[in-house]
């Protein structure tokens, strides 16, 4: 049997076995050896049979004695050959300046957005990891349905026993802090009245938490009913420079409380609410707060649990002894179900699950990662970018791989080359992403989303250490995504080819891929558009909602403790006041007071729930509302006695009643058993916020319940009636400041309406960035594609084609492109929008002409990208192009 | 090439294991013709017990440095894809060594005369 030096039946794992780790020195005969040794045993036995043996024979070829040597020890860290990759690298980006930009422009403005959520997603994260116990640190949350609730939903609160509970029954609990809400009012002193809102919290406070004091002592200042800490900005608000410990202070012109301790700092790093903190034995000294402290489903709804675990005590266990507590301890009643307690690292709170009566406000976890998901995206966006264009760009460093390889560089060699290419290009974007966000932070820092959490945005380079690290892990990882490819695909030239000069080398492999990085990097512009159009037109349309009620020139002014009467009466005398009317709640700003709608014989299932105000005469007149049927309210229809009330429309509807006329005079349950008597009906309004749809409602008088004014000024006298509301309040002398809100300014306002205004400048700056980018790698690949075909054109025009028809020809492929993208992204973007759109119940409907606009926006974008390429071609004189040849 | 660690310890040097004495007599009954596979093949006809490759190798050169083989490359083959074979020769010390542990073996048996003449009767 002969063999021919090429032909071989080793299998191909013991050949690469063979080169891989067999020395040069002993490969001839080993290699030699098993040839000769599986010819024998091919000859002799079966073929599976002999492929089996020669794999374990090359194996056991495989010793330290015969291993391959490293062909060149000193190569370990080429220092020399990282200085050419670095000149080489800068050299490119030298010569390509414009190519060069566009990919640094979109990677840092992109990167600077990343890095900004991502700083800000960190600085969520870390919160509350400074106490010197955080990991053993743990919150109590409950899942609880409560009787007015149809279904159970998450309390960050739980029962106010339960601290002390955990910390006299549970073993494994070092110590235990019960913290409640709800230490509000005006807090008042020698004169000085702010607004408060503090927490209560019990000695054990300093015990879990790492919080220093300035003045007084931790262990005692929480003990004694009336104690109160402060913060250093609150001390100066009140004090000055005087010294506060001591001093007595007021609540609301009620409860004194003496300043038994100062914070040493306001910027704590922690979710726990910290302006004014007084003790918990102050509302264990008052008699009609018992039951709220004991009861547990009555004091479900304020207090935080908070709890030390010792060093050996495991989450698991403690939940389920906690678990156990609940049937002992909880008395079901009024279809109140404590469902589960459930242990939570205190780390967890931050960006973890959405829940009722959170301690803080906090971003949820869902919605931190919606906005990193988004960021992203941009980014990947720009990688994409420097990918097609790097490809695209290929012919002409073929020629350089080539010269390269033929002078003895290994692909390895070529590939780090590139990759180290990618690393000069965002490193050079990383410094100019750190500039941007220097601008860039102080406008992310005044969307309300992220004022609210009182979580700023700080990035401080002297301070932060880990910021470095981050911004090394950026660099590296985009180099990463968007250098891989290309260096894989640039450094497979060979020698050959680029010497011959094959034409299209972009051609090959590159091109289904630079294709269809343009239809990704367009459809993702375009769903970003689309969807920002419809959140601004439906911003817009929020703002001109029509909610059915006067609102112009109407001011609100909160009553405290004032009779509403006696406001009235004294503001009344103002020339420049027109009306005044009471009402409980201001509508339509989300706030509401629950109340089941029923008729008789109706089951509890039946029942409809919506919500009840109570108003004056003037209500309906003051509002401008429609009085569709029925009478007004008059004084003397006080609802206590008279059981009379005018209804909405919706609550006929939820009733089953008939038209407005017929209804008046018929009997309706409110609430469990109050039998109401239909004494008017008003036209629906916008009652409640916008995101939900109109609610039954009752309208009745109760003089006694009056919270708000609605005072309605002259018209164009607006600033002189705000005075003589101003000047009204302080006649009457009261000790608190007037809290008065123009309702139209209070309705533009809202918490809803902020927040649609966050979201669609947010999704619309990620919209602009990501269309930025993908214009500006298209106009990379157009001009690069039109330098490519200078020639051709030249020729074509010689030959008698016009301006027209050349234009048609380079700018084709891109029209197909952004066809196929318009097809994937419409129906996504869509989708998206009106998933969003869902929200809320008064909405726009996403006509043709939201998609057309964004669509066509983008497309007048994209040609003036490609346009000015082509048309500067197509104009271009062909001898210009052709006279050297 | 750097200095290549030797794994065998001083005090084996001169030992001759109960592989490398099989592989040494097999050597030297293959005469002229000893390489790598001819030494794995020779071995499984005569032991039943087929060795890898691998181990047939790694004693081989064990035995090359404990000096009781040398080893040539041979010329071109028309087999195997035209490369050379290394041809190991039994060195002096290494059949003096075969002698030795072959007396040491004769003097036991001789102190057991039953099992030897046993032997010699079958």
């Amino acid at each position: 049997m002969t063999t021919g030096p090429e032909h071989t039946r080793l299998p191909a794992l013991v050949l690469w076995l063979l080169n891989r780790f067999c020395s040069s020195e002993h490969y001839e005969e080993f290699r030699g050896d098993l040839e000769e040794i599986h010819e024998l045993r091919l000859q002799s036995g079966s073929g599976s049979g002999a492929r089996l043996l020669i794999g374990l024979d090359a194996i056991s070829m495989l010793r330290v004695r015969f291993r391959r040597q490293r062909e060149s020890p000193h190569t370990l860290f080429p220092i020399g050959m990282f200085r050419n990759y670095l000149l080489v690298a800068l050299r490119s980006l030298k010569r390509h300046v414009a190519f060069a930009s566009i990919n640094i422009i979109g990677l840092s403005v992109s990167m600077a957005v990343c890095l900004i959520l991502i700083l800000f997603i960190r600085q969520n994260a870390t919160q509350d990891e400074f106490h010197e116990n955080a990991d053993r640190l743990v919150r109590v949350y409950s899942d609880f349905k409560a009787s007015f609730n149809r279904d159970n939903a998450l309390y960050g609160t739980s029962p106010a026993a339960l601290s002390e509970l955990m910390a006299q029954e549970i073993p494994g609990v070092v110590a235990s802090a019960n913290i409640r809400d709800g230490f509000r009012g005006t807090l008042e002193y020698e004169g000085v009245g702010l607004p408060l809102n503090g927490i209560y919290a019990t000695p054990s406070f300093f015990d879990l938490f790492s919080f220093k004091l300035k003045s007084g002592d931790p262990a005692t200042a929480l003990i004694s009913p009336g104690s109160l800490i402060l913060t250093p900005t609150e001390v100066q608000k009140f004090f000055g420079e005087e010294d506060p410990m001591g001093k007595v202070m007021s609540i609301s012109g009620g409860r004194e409380y003496t300043v038994t301790g100062v914070l040493d700092r306001d910027d704590y790093d922690t979710i726990i609410p910290l302006s004014a903190i007084a003790s918990y034995s102050t509302l264990q000294a008052e008699e009609n707060t018992q039951d709220m402290l004991e009861t547990w489903f009555q004091s479900i709804y304020r207090s935080y649990t908070f709890v030390h675990l010792s060093e050996n005590a495991s989450i698991d266990d403690i939940q389920e002894r906690v678990r156990a507590l609940i049937p002992v301890y909880f008395a079901e009643q009024n279809d109140n179900k404590l469902h589960d307690l459930i242990v939570q690292p205190m780390s967890d709170i931050s960006l973890g699950k959405a829940m009722g009566n959170e301690i803080g406000v906090s971003i949820p976890g869902a919605a931190a990662w919606f906005l990193a998901s988004l960021a992203l995206m941009v980014l990947l966006t720009a990688c994409f970018n420097y990918v097609g264009l790097t490809v695209s760009r290929s012919l002409k460093r073929s020629r350089e791989v080539g010269v390269r390889k033929v002078f003895g560089a290994s692909r390895s060699h070529i590939t780090t080359q590139f990759i180290f290419e990618t690393i000069v290009v965002s490193s050079l974007s990383v410094l100019l992403a750190v500039f941007l966000m220097q601008w860039l932070e102080p406008a992310f820092n005044s969307m309300s989303f992220v004022s609210q959490t009182g979580i700023t945005l700080s990035i401080d380079y002297f301070k932060d250490g880990g910021l470095y690290l981050v911004l090394v892990m950026f660099v590296l990882s985009v180099a990463l995504i968007a250098g891989f490819y290309p260096a894989l695909f640039l450094s497979r030239f060979q020698p050959a080819d680029a010497v011959k000069g094959v034409s299209d080398m972009s051609g090959r492999g590159g091109s289904r891929l630079r294709k269809s990085l343009v239809v990704i990097q367009f459809s993702v512009s375009l769903i970003f558009l689309i969807v920002t159009v419809s959140m601004v037109r439906q911003a817009k349309h929020m703002e001109s909602a029509d909610y059915g009620f006067a609102q112009k020139n109407i001011v609100n002014v909160r009553m405290f403790d004032v009779p509403f009467t006696r406001f009235k009466d004294q503001v009344s005398r103002s020339a420049n006041i027109e009306m005044v009317s009471g009402i409980s709640i201001i509508p339509a700003m989300g706030s509401r007071s629950d109340l089941w709608f029923s008729m008789p014989g109706m089951t509890e299932e039946e029942a409809t729930k919506g919500y009840q105000f109570s108003v004056d005469e003037n209500f309906v007149e003051n509002l401008e509302l429609v009085l569709l049927a029925g009478t007004n309210l008059t004084p003397a229809m006080e609802f206590d006695t008279a059981r009379k009330a005018l209804v909405n429309e919706t609550a006929l509807r939820v009733l089953g009643l008939g038209g407005p006329a017929e209804s008046v005079g018929e009997t309706f349950i409110a609430g469990d058993s109050t039998r109401v008597e239909i004494a008017g009906v008003i036209k629906d309004f916008r009652s409640d916020a916008l995101t939900n749809a109109i609610p039954a409602n009752m309208f009745a008088y109760r003089a006694d319940r009056l919270a708000w004014a609605n005072v309605k000024i002259v018209p164009g006298r607006l600033d002189e009636g705000i005075e003589d509301i101003r000047a009204a309040w302080t006649a009457m002398g009261h000790s608190r400041n007037v809290n008065l809100a123009v309702f139209e300014t209070q309705l533009k306002e809202s918490f809803t309406m902020l927040m649609v205004q966050d979201m669609y400048r947010l999704i619309g700056f990620i919209a602009m960035l990501a269309v930025l980018i993908a214009c500006l790698g298209l106009l990379g690949i157009a001009s690069f594609n039109v330098e490519r075909r200078t020639k051709e054109i030249s020729i074509r025009k010689v030959l008698g084609a016009d301006v027209q028809s050349v234009v048609k020809l380079l700018s084709r492929e891109f029209i197909i492109l952004i066809g196929i993208s318009t097809l994937v992204s419409v129906p996504i973007a869509w989708f998206i929008a009106n998933a969003w759109l869902q929200e809320f119940e008064y909405r726009i409907d996403l006509g043709v002409g939201t998609i057309a606009f964004g669509l066509l926006a983008v497309l007048v974008i994209a040609f003036s990208a490609i346009g000015s390429q082509t048309i500067k071609a197509a104009l271009a004189n062909p001898v210009d192009n052709l006279h050297d040849d | 090439m750097g200095v290549r660690i030797s794994l065998i310890k001083k005090a084996e040097m001169d030992q001759l294991g109960t592989l490398e004495e099989l592989i040494l007599l097999t050597v030297c009954s293959l005469g002229e013709d000893a390489y790598g596979v001819s030494v794995h093949q020779k071995l499984g006809e005569h032991t039943g017990r087929p060795l890898t490759l691998g181990a047939v190798h790694t004693t081989l050169y064990r035995l090359q440095d404990k000096g009781f083989v040398d080893s040539t490359m041979g010329g071109a083959t028309n087999t195997r894809g035209g490369r050379r074979k290394r041809y190991f020769r039994a060195t002096g010390s290494g059949i003096a060594a075969l002698r030795s542990s072959r007396d040491v073996r004769k003097s036991f048996w001789k102190t057991i005369p039953a099992m030897d003449s046993a032997v010699a009767l079958r």
